[in-house]
């Protein structure tokens, strides 16, 4: 029997979440605040960053304790920070999880101000976000002798026309930031390429295409090397943008090998996706994206035995936590949608004032 | 036809024929036979051990038993299940 003065470690701090989205395509925040709070450690409060005041986890009951408006990564860095301060002057953060590509740059620059009051974040530095940028990803295979496929990055149409030099159709067409897709032809090439760039900018990149099977592994990296913990999965249904709507955890040691080679190669610090391909005509793997933040579906990594949102939480504060060496396999997560009922005073508060608190839906709303 | 059990480990199979890939997440199910088959290929069984132990279990003739065992292994690889594309 534990003698009672032996209690487990609480830790009451408040988190800072962005990605409150939660469309077909939904932003990782939800599922990383729930796996925070699935911790028995986690005694603190929730703060929820939101860059539209309807993004439904602004309102969803047991998942925020705050929410603020926040503004958009385009609107600079020097602009989040005074958000940040204003917020941290309310409700004091301990730790910040970002959880869009987009807004990880700015967030990665102003890490020593945000440290310098007392917030903490486990993220990778510049140099290492650069590297998984789409742009730079293709040099993977000479710079980290990790297996890549072959790619390019280009700006203007033209350049596609001169592809078929280079490549073999259909290649992967692909945004800086998110998007991609499969082009049968230099045509569609182009389409795509007008449509991505439009949204997202250049450069657009365009990869060789590998034939065979997709996995997709949330992992989290110490900065030296070391893997702190990693749940791969396959893919059970998709949407028609191509995200997971339910997936399964796997045991396949050699695709396990190949991500604690990548982790280890590129000394990743922070969580990140990492997408696989086995490729059918060579049965090699190929590392295809690494987007530097958890997955929509990262609360699977929780029901699989590793709570990886919470060891980050962990190791922003600078706590050493040990690594998970395993995970049960078979274990499946799968989504769904439901209609929310609010009444609009919330809804009210979020775009005139910019913020909520005490969320929680009465029986009146429900 | 040989088959080594060590080819199965990844393989978790119920006894009412569901069967689950851990090393490609991939489900399939199985009809009684196909249970019965693939559970004595992971316990180490040889094709004629397994003909027999079908025949015991099975009203059907030699002839169809070896047929079908044989043709189900094929398929067992084709789909890589076996570990033996």
């Amino acid at each position: 029997m534990i003698p009672k003065e032996y209690k487990m470690k609480s830790y009451n701090i408040t988190v800072a979440v962005t990605g409150m989205n939660a469309t077909d395509n939904p932003g990782p925040g939800v599922p990383v605040i729930r796996a925070i709070r699935n911790s028995s450690e986690f005694a603190g409060q929730i703060i929820g960053l939101t860059y539209d005041p309807l993004d439904p986890g602004n309102y969803m009951e047991g998942i925020c304790d705050h929410v603020y408006l926040f503004p958009f990564p385009s609107e600079g860095a020097k602009s989040i920070l005074s958000r940040i301060r204003e917020i941290h002057s309310r409700t004091p953060i301990d730790v910040i999880v970002p959880s869009l590509d987009s807004e990880l740059n700015a967030f990665i620059k102003i890490e020593p101000e945000l440290k310098a009051i007392g917030i903490q974040m486990f993220l990778p530095g510049e140099a290492g976000l650069k590297l998984r940028s789409k742009a730079h990803f293709t040099k993977l295979a000479e710079s980290h002798d990790i297996s890549v496929p072959k790619g390019k990055t280009i700006t203007d149409t033209a350049s596609i026309y001169r592809l078929e030099k280079e490549f073999k159709f259909p290649v992967m067409v692909k945004g800086q930031f998110y998007e991609a897709y499969l082009a049968n032809s230099p045509m569609e090439a182009e389409t795509l390429f007008r449509r991505i760039s439009s949204k997202w900018g250049l450069p657009v990149i365009i990869q060789e295409y590998i034939v065979g099977e997709e996995y997709d592994v949330v992992a989290l990296g110490d900065g030296d090397g070391g893997l702190v913990g990693a749940v791969p999965m396959r893919k059970m249904q998709l949407t028609d943008k191509g995200k997971a709507w339910g997936g399964i955890t796997i045991n396949n040691p050699d695709m396990n090998e190949f991500v604690k080679d990548v982790m280890a190669k590129l000394k990743w610090r922070g969580p990140c996706e990492l997408e696989i391909m086995k490729s059918t005509l060579d049965n090699k793997y190929y590392l295809i994206e690494i987007n530097p933040r958890f997955p929509a579906w990262c609360y699977l990594s929780v029901g699989a035995g590793q709570n990886l949102p919470w060891a980050s939480v962990k190791l922003a504060l600078g706590e050493d936590v040990p690594k998970f060496t395993e995970y049960k396999v078979g274990t499946m997560f799968l989504r769904h949608s439901q209609d929310m009922v609010y009444q609009l005073d919330k809804y009210q508060a979020m775009t005139t004032v910019g913020e909520i608190h005490n969320i929680q839906t009465s029986k009146s709303e429900e | 036809m040989e088959m080594n059990n060590s080819n199965f480990t990844h393989l978790a199979l119920s006894d009412n024929g569901f069967l689950f890939d851990t090393g490609t997440g991939l489900t399939y199910t199985l009809n009684k036979v196909g249970t019965s088959v693939l559970k004595g290929l992971m316990d180490g069984k040889d094709a004629e051990q397994i003909i027999d132990d079908t025949m015991d279990t099975f009203d059907v003739s030699f002839s169809i038993v070896q047929q079908d065992v044989e043709l189900f292994i094929t398929r067992l690889k084709e789909l890589g299940i076996s570990g033996q594309e």
